[in-house]
């Protein structure tokens, strides 16, 4: 693992990866308490999950590039 | 969106269950995925905060030496973490349990426990040699008040010798804590110091110190309030694991909120709510002449 990253980034990869069924969480709760129909629940969080999961991985690739040369 | 029918029976009560449990207003409600999908969902988040935090994220109260002896602080997170409901509420009884007379510094019940430590010779630690048993140990009357004496049956770690130590209370000067760590507190080993007294099996030359710990029941010590050094610990081992463990048990907590929400008043969109008596509501329109 730490051949493929900075260690310091490496290191931080097993914290970063609970973002993931944080967020599936998040996602689910929410368009659970939207909703009522299952499948409309699946499909909204499905779509949040997607949306916040690409802002969380984008602030990180900005963080990363802002700090690579540090 | 299609608009669908909910019976929301008594919205009070399901809003209360909500809160005890997680999803039970959903379930009582009849509306069994969203019960089911809110039971896993935030009893999972809620359980696997607990566990990357060794069971000890939830706390009313904290502790803190400070002059005079020890303050107590309140945990604003918790505030957060009551809204678990049940999961959450052993909490405030250790918190009252911890106060209480029954938690104290005196051996108040026989402990007969396995055992992991070291002997050493005095504060020694190159003459240190692990040590794995059973420990028994009692209350006497003595001359200053509670003594404790018991025996130490087990082996060597090392070399695996058999051993069966006597032990006494260690003399005040040579203590470097309490000899029996107090009955209810945040950590699961309570800990133990006592004199070996006599060797009556064992190698020659073992030391007199002996330190280790012995297995606090779950009930004496889960959502039991922290105190200083163990919070120093649990920091300095699991550094943002144990930020993490908190802030999920406190996401766990808001997330509720939208399911005792959803309990009470049914979900935002798509939905015509149904009386308590199950009957549809009129739709909206003009007041009739």
């Amino acid at each position: 693992m730490s051949t493929l990253f900075p260690p310091l980034l490496a290191s931080q990869i097993p914290t970063l990866f609970y973002m993931f069924p944080v967020t599936a969480v998040i996602a689910l709760v929410y368009s659970a308490s939207r909703y009522e129909d299952a499948g409309a629940i699946l499909r909204k969080s499905c779509r949040l999950f997607s949306q916040i999961s690409v802002f969380l991985v984008g602030i990180l690739l900005l963080l990363y590039v802002l700090t690579v040369k540090l | 969106m299609p608009t669908v029918t909910v019976d929301l029976k008594t919205p009070w009560l399901a809003a209360l269950l909500s809160w005890a449990i997680p999803g039970a207003g959903q379930i009582y409600q009849k509306r069994y995925f969203k019960g089911i999908l809110f039971l896993v969902c935030i009893l999972g988040m809620f359980g696997l905060g607990i566990n990357m935090g060794e069971g000890r994220p939830v706390y009313v109260n904290y502790y803190v030496a400070g002059e005079g002896g020890l303050l107590k602080k309140r945990n604003y997170g918790y505030l957060s973490q009551m809204l678990v409901g049940a999961a959450a509420m052993p909490a405030i009884i250790q918190s009252s349990r911890f106060e209480s007379e029954e938690n104290t510094w005196r051996l108040t019940q026989p402990i007969d426990e396995p055992f992991e430590g070291v002997v050493r010779a005095g504060r020694d630690v190159a003459s240190q040699q692990a040590v794995r048993g059973r420990i028994s140990l009692n209350a006497v009357p003595g001359s200053g008040g509670q003594q404790i004496e018991g025996h130490l049956v087990g082996t060597l770690v090392e070399t695996g010798e058999p051993i069966d130590l006597k032990l006494s209370q260690p003399p005040r000067e040579r203590l470097d804590s309490i000899p029996v760590g107090l009955r209810i507190s945040a950590d699961p080993k309570r800990h133990v110091q006592m004199w070996v007294d006599q060797v009556q099996q064992g190698p020659e030359g073992l030391g007199e110190n002996l330190i280790g710990s012995v297995a606090r029941p779950l009930r004496n010590w889960y959502q039991v309030p922290l105190q200083d050094n163990e919070l120093q610990d649990l920091n300095g081992r699991l550094g943002k694991r144990w930020e993490l463990a908190m802030v999920l048990t406190w996401l766990a907590g808001l997330l509720n909120i939208l399911a005792i929400w959803d309990a009470f008043e049914g979900p935002a969109y798509g939905i015509r709510p149904a009386t308590a008596r199950g009957e549809d509501r009129e739709p909206p329109g003009p007041a009739p002449q």
